[in-house]
């Protein structure tokens, strides 16, 4: 009988204070906010996580695969929002497809030429086309041991002629053109072949420097000494002129909010929604799909990170 | 007083013993009470757990900021009055459908206390008070989840309500409950047929091959 009475009790009291929330909240909707609301400027928070890939991305039962759409969306969806006065992009990916990374990188432009600042925060690793994206912004703030760099363009082609033929697999390529097996895993590169990939690596390598000179105020020379493809960590990189400000994601949030001039605490816009737990548990990472923190996070100044 | 404890004890936590008290002792009223408080309830709990500045958000890209503000304040207003307005007319539409159907499957029980049951079957959502309140401080949502496994739970006790009120074993129960989504999905299906059997002579006409 006690312990009935005390499920009953426990029950009652969470009614009994439900109800006292919801009554605080009909009298005042917005209590951590100003008075009209949704009064003063947002962060708009954006993640960018895993390799960086062209496109939709996919997901199907319990894996899912990234696309940058999803982040150029979210990206857009802070542009267009006239409550977000500035955006931080934090990034997470150790870079990917060249042609997806320009995407984001536009997309970053677009939001500072629309006059809101952007702020790129480095969390474990930004390298590559992560640092290719990131190059376009306001300022970079990266944790000390932050990898980043790797500024260059990788192409890697198989030959498995030799595999092929122990699994005793011949195959015969029809075409209407010289080169348009060119990269096949069944046959191996011609001189000629290499000279037409090669300088289409150059050629992208050439629109890399371009970028990060652009975006960091330095010299096609000063950048192309860094981008022998080497990686740094967030302190040399800051020292070489690559990175603004170490610090973590809060550091970048209160830089965001004093350039774009918002006063007190700034509010949190965590772009691409609250993930639900069916999100969680059918799909896997994606390039926008960053897990939940349990507890909203916390910026220097007292504003709060919440889920959108 | 001990008594409203042990139905409401018995119907969560011991279901067969508190549905069976339930359908031979209560009243369809004592039913309908325990429907629309269950409900006021539910609907209390979600209006807690909902992040309302998200709401706002949406909002405001298509009304003034007064009038979002107007609106999600006078929201919990508007539900209470839907919900004393309609619930008492969903539980017994639904109730006397359920009853219907169990009629056709040979059931001889009271349609009065099938509505007992199902009101009283509502009981589990009054658990979504406290994980609302937990909602709101974690992350992640944990409403859908919770939703759904409370839907299950009350569907178990509906289930348990048929079989104790028309004295029906398990699978004609279940059933007895799902005959009339059968019956709609089998007269959608009829129906599209024969729209597809008349309209395929004029489809032929309209883009001769």
């Amino acid at each position: 009988m006690i312990g009935k009475r005390l499920v009953i009790a426990i029950i009652f009291v969470s009614v009994v204070f439900t109800a006292i929330v919801a009554v605080g909240r009909m009298i005042r909707p917005f209590s951590s906010q100003s008075a009209s609301g949704l009064g003063g400027s947002q962060i708009a928070l954006v993640y960018l996580e895993g390799a960086i890939s062209g496109g939709r991305g996919q997901n199907t039962f319990l894996s899912a695969s990234g696309g940058a759409d999803a982040v150029i969306k979210q990206l857009q969806e802070a542009r267009l929002d006239s409550s977000v006065a500035a955006v931080v992009l934090r990034i997470n990916s150790p870079g990917g497809s060249a042609a997806a990374s320009q995407e984001i990188h536009n997309e970053v432009l677009r939001i500072r030429e629309a006059g809101k600042p952007l702020v790129v925060s480095f969390a474990d690793v930004a390298a590559s086309g992560g640092y290719w994206i990131a190059s376009g912004a306001d300022a970079i703030v990266a944790n000390p041991a932050s990898i980043t760099g790797s500024i260059g363009v990788i192409m890697e082609i198989y030959n498995l002629t030799e595999l092929y033929e122990i699994m005793g697999i011949d195959s015969e390529a029809i075409k209407s053109g010289e080169h348009k097996d060119m990269g096949s895993v069944s046959r191996p590169l011609t001189a000629a072949e290499r000279e037409i990939i090669q300088a289409l690596v150059d050629d992208i390598f050439e629109q890399f420097i371009d970028v990060v000179a652009e975006g960091r105020g330095l010299s096609r020379e000063e950048v192309r000494s860094l981008a022998d493809g080497r990686i740094f960590t967030g302190r040399q990189a800051m020292s070489l002129g690559l990175v603004d400000h170490l610090g973590d994601l809060a550091v970048a949030v209160d830089l965001a909010a004093e350039m774009a001039e918002i006063p007190g605490k700034p509010r949190i816009k965590e772009m691409g929604g609250r993930k639900s737990f069916f999100d969680l548990f059918l799909n896997g990472a994606t390039i926008n799909m960053p897990l939940p923190s349990p507890w909203p996070l916390k910026s220097f100044d007292g504003g709060e990170i919440l889920p959108r | 007083m001990n008594q409203f404890i042990d139905d409401f004890y018995d119907i969560l936590f011991k279901p067969a013993r508190g549905v069976s008290r339930i359908v031979a002792q209560r009243s369809a009223w004592h039913g309908l009470l325990v429907y629309l408080a269950v409900s006021l309830i539910s609907a209390m709990a979600g209006y807690v757990a909902v992040d309302l500045r998200n709401v706002a958000e949406e909002l405001s890209g298509v009304m003034p900021q007064e009038t979002v503000n107007l609106l999600l304040q006078s929201l919990p207003l508007l539900n209470v009055i839907t919900i004393l307005v309609f619930s008492p007319i969903i539980l017994f539409v639904w109730s006397a459908i359920l009853q219907f159907s169990s009629e056709l499957l040979g059931g001889q029980g009271r349609g009065v206390s099938l509505a007992a049951g199902v009101g009283y079957a509502q009981m589990p959502y009054i658990i979504l008070a406290p994980l609302g309140l937990i909602s709101r401080y974690l992350s992640m949502d944990i409403m859908g989840l919770a939703g759904f496994a409370v839907f299950v739970w009350s569907f178990l006790l509906k289930i348990e309500c048929i079989r104790a009120v028309h004295n029906f074993s398990k699978r004609r129960a279940v059933l007895s409950y799902f005959l009339p989504l059968l019956a709609t999905v089998a007269v959608f299906i009829i129906f599209f047929f024969l729209l597809g059997a008349f309209l395929m002579p004029l489809l032929s006409e309209l883009f001769p091959l």
